[in-house]
């Protein structure tokens, strides 16, 4: 079974580019549009039939696409990711030379997002031991904010036009999401995510979260939760954040046995601190939260009901994060 | 294109129709609460037919579920919603198994008419609406009953089946931008059954994600308080969930209750690591009050079941000895429960807007 013929295809692209006609476009460099299952589309060199039918620039993304399909075809995921990067970049780069005008939005949507999914399927095919888990994904997204970039900096033309509409679906959707995630799970494995690499993705929101669940800081923690409530609801990671509360506590606990510096805590010297940060909790509810601590043995020890007391283990009481 | 969006019009105005009517009476089919306990055996067809709801059968080969003459329009379903759940349910003819078997019945023929029919969004919430709180209401009158009575695993697929359609359907009004005064209701009566749905699956993320994106005019108190509940529960926070369990009222109360064994049950898992020692005690005092036993004896018959031996005042926790995979115990009744949906009747309790907004 074929789709239509590779020419008519191409002719297509091209009486719709001249025609400014993005949303047709962006079809037809999608991987996950009709013609993509077709056989007669995976062709290993393209160059000289695409040329022959269309104008540059835009032969040169209709050459990456093909490609690409190729190397899915072959289910090579890691070409197929070099050559969608290629196809977003030469994007990115018409894209800068179009001053005024706003049409091929739907594109970058669409090559946005393959290549995010093209990374994914990548991320799943790594042979070496070499590469750092996640390289493809916070690749992808270094691609991404390329088109973010430019399309945050057309401030200039007339809103009907302007690219800055693309913003919203672009990079809120996919770099944030794939991103941060890593970050909160890495905090809730023990790890510290690198104020850089927040820096570089606009999401210090994070830093101060990351703070105040390293100084166990509760009051802060809440605060930060209750300004950033609807960012992170809307980012789909709220019940995540949430998470790190344990942490928190776990934190602030560590705090409170280096200054009593004993091995038997007193329950009420947590509940103080606890209240002291605003937390609305009984010496019941404080036992409670130790209890679900040494129950995930985020603490060692046990905890005495009659004498009130929190008996933690001489040795490392307070195991690494990384270790649990 | 017509047939695809055009749905058959139910024609039957009573609540059954009549060639059931005939068929059943025949077969002798007719359930005891459709006869007229004062009936006069000269007059057979009328004595039915006052009382007789249309049954669930299910769609069959050969069998059309398309004859407008079977199939009930809004205006009939809704009565006969309120009919189960105003008369029926309060009847003390027969025990209440026998009722709550013949009110689930019945109203599952009432969703499976508005479905063929496919009626507009406001119609089937309103039928919806009750429905669900039957649900509520039944599985915790039910809970006590031995398993040969009342399927608690059937009851409550059922149960979440109508409520998920019917938030579903709040969904769709969301996207309709009408604002008239059916409109308005149904935006009334939606957070409390937010609400219910966020108890029924206490602790559940995807339930507690659906709530917390709501937006906010639906976060209403009660909102607040289910949610909050159910992400103590998440947290862990075993203490935290009790302390806010009491402070639900009605069928919300009664739900949320349900999940005191599977709480406990957890608690006791956690507090076998956190306290474990061969020689400190936990007073059962403390266990009773925290988790909201009704009586000393209850503490010490869980704490036996899950495996944990115990001396006159407390209970040894031991990591090793805690049985994990004992079987959850079944939900039972609680006094403090029962004590306050005595102070309501019971179709108030499920159909009154004051107990639901």
């Amino acid at each position: 079974m074929t789709f239509m013929n590779v020419a008519n295809y191409l002719q297509i692209i091209d009486r719709s580019w001249r025609s400014c006609n993005g949303q047709t476009v962006s079809m037809f460099v999608s991987i996950r549009h009709d013609h993509a299952k077709y056989r007669n589309y995976y062709i290993e060199n393209p160059e000289n039939m695409v040329e022959k039918f269309l104008p540059a620039p835009v032969d040169e993304l209709v050459i990456y696409h093909l490609k690409c399909l190729y190397a899915i075809s072959m289910d090579d995921f890691l070409s197929a990711y070099q050559f969608q990067t290629g196809l977003v970049q030469a994007f990115t780069k018409i894209l800068q030379a179009q001053k005024e005008e706003n049409w091929s939005l739907p594109i970058m949507n669409v090559v946005c997002s393959d290549l995010r999914f093209i990374a994914q399927q990548a991320e799943k095919q790594r042979v070496g031991v070499s590469e750092k888990p996640g390289e493809f994904l916070e690749k992808a997204a270094d691609s991404l904010m390329g088109c973010f970039r430019i399309c945050a900096g057309d401030t200039r033309t007339d809103n009907r036009d302007t690219k800055r509409k693309g913003m919203l679906a672009l990079v809120v959707k996919l770099c944030l999401i794939v991103i941060i995630k890593r970050q909160i799970m890495k905090i809730l494995l023990g790890y510290i995510p690198n104020r850089k690499v927040l820096e570089k993705y606009n999401v210090l929101e994070f830093w101060d979260l990351v703070q105040a669940v390293c100084q166990g800081n509760l009051k802060w923690f809440d605060e930060i939760m209750e300004k950033h409530e609807s960012f992170f609801i809307a980012c789909g990671i709220y019940l995540i954040v949430d998470k790190l509360k344990i942490i928190a506590y776990r934190n602030l606990f560590k705090k409170v046995y280096l200054i009593l510096s004993t091995h038997q805590i007193p329950v009420e010297s947590l509940q103080t601190a606890l209240e002291f940060l605003g937390q609305d909790v009984d010496l019941d509810e404080t036992q409670c939260i130790v209890a679900n601590l040494i129950n995930e043995g985020k603490i060692k020890g046990y905890i005495s009901h009659q004498h009130r007391k929190v008996v933690v283990s001489k040795q490392n009481p307070f195991p690494p994060l990384t270790s649990t | 294109m017509d047939s695809l969006h055009s749905f058959i019009k139910g024609e039957c105005m009573e609540m059954c129709p009549k060639d059931e009517i005939t068929l059943r009476v025949k077969e002798k089919l007719v359930h005891t609460l459709e006869v007229d306990p004062n009936f006069d055996n000269n007059n057979k067809s009328e004595m039915y037919s006052k009382r007789m709801v249309k049954s669930f059968s299910r769609s069959a080969a050969g069998k059309s579920m398309q004859d407008p003459k079977q199939l009930r329009p809004t205006a009939v379903l809704l009565k006969t919603v309120h009919y189960l759940l105003k008369d029926v349910i309060i009847n003390d003819r027969v025990p209440w198994n026998v009722t709550c078997d013949f009110i689930t019945d019945r109203l599952r023929s009432v969703r499976q008419d508005m479905v063929v029919q496919s009626l507009p969004v406001v119609d089937c919430i309103n039928i919806l609406q009750p429905i669900v709180n039957f649900y509520a209401y039944a599985s915790y009158r039910s809970c006590n009953e031995s398993i040969s009575n009342f399927d608690p695993v059937l009851h409550r697929r059922q149960f979440q089946e109508c409520i998920k359609r019917l938030l579903c359907l709040y969904d769709e009004c969301d996207h309709k931008k009408n604002c008239n005064k059916a409109y308005e209701e149904i935006q009334k009566s939606r957070p409390y059954y937010e609400a219910l749905y966020v108890l029924l699956n206490l602790g559940n993320t995807d339930a507690l994600s659906r709530a917390i994106r709501l937006r906010s005019q639906f976060k209403t108190k009660k909102l607040k308080l289910a949610v909050s509940a159910s992400l103590a529960l998440f947290e862990n926070n075993f203490v935290r969930v009790c302390k806010i369990l009491k402070q639900f009222s009605g069928l919300l109360l009664a739900v949320v209750c349900l999940h005191l064994p599977e709480i406990r049950k957890q608690t006791l898992k956690v507090m076998s690591v956190a306290y474990n020692s061969k020689n400190l005690i936990f007073p059962f005092s403390i266990l009773k009050k925290l988790f909201l036993y009704e009586n000393l004896g209850d503490v010490i018959s869980d704490c036996t079941y899950y495996g944990l031996t115990s001396s006159e005042d407390g209970v040894y926790f031991i990591k090793l000895n805690f049985k994990e995979d004992e079987l959850t115990k079944q939900p039972t009744h609680l006094d403090f429960v029962n004590e306050h949906l005595k102070t309501i009747e019971v179709p108030k309790l499920i159909l009154d807007m004051q107990f639901i907004q």
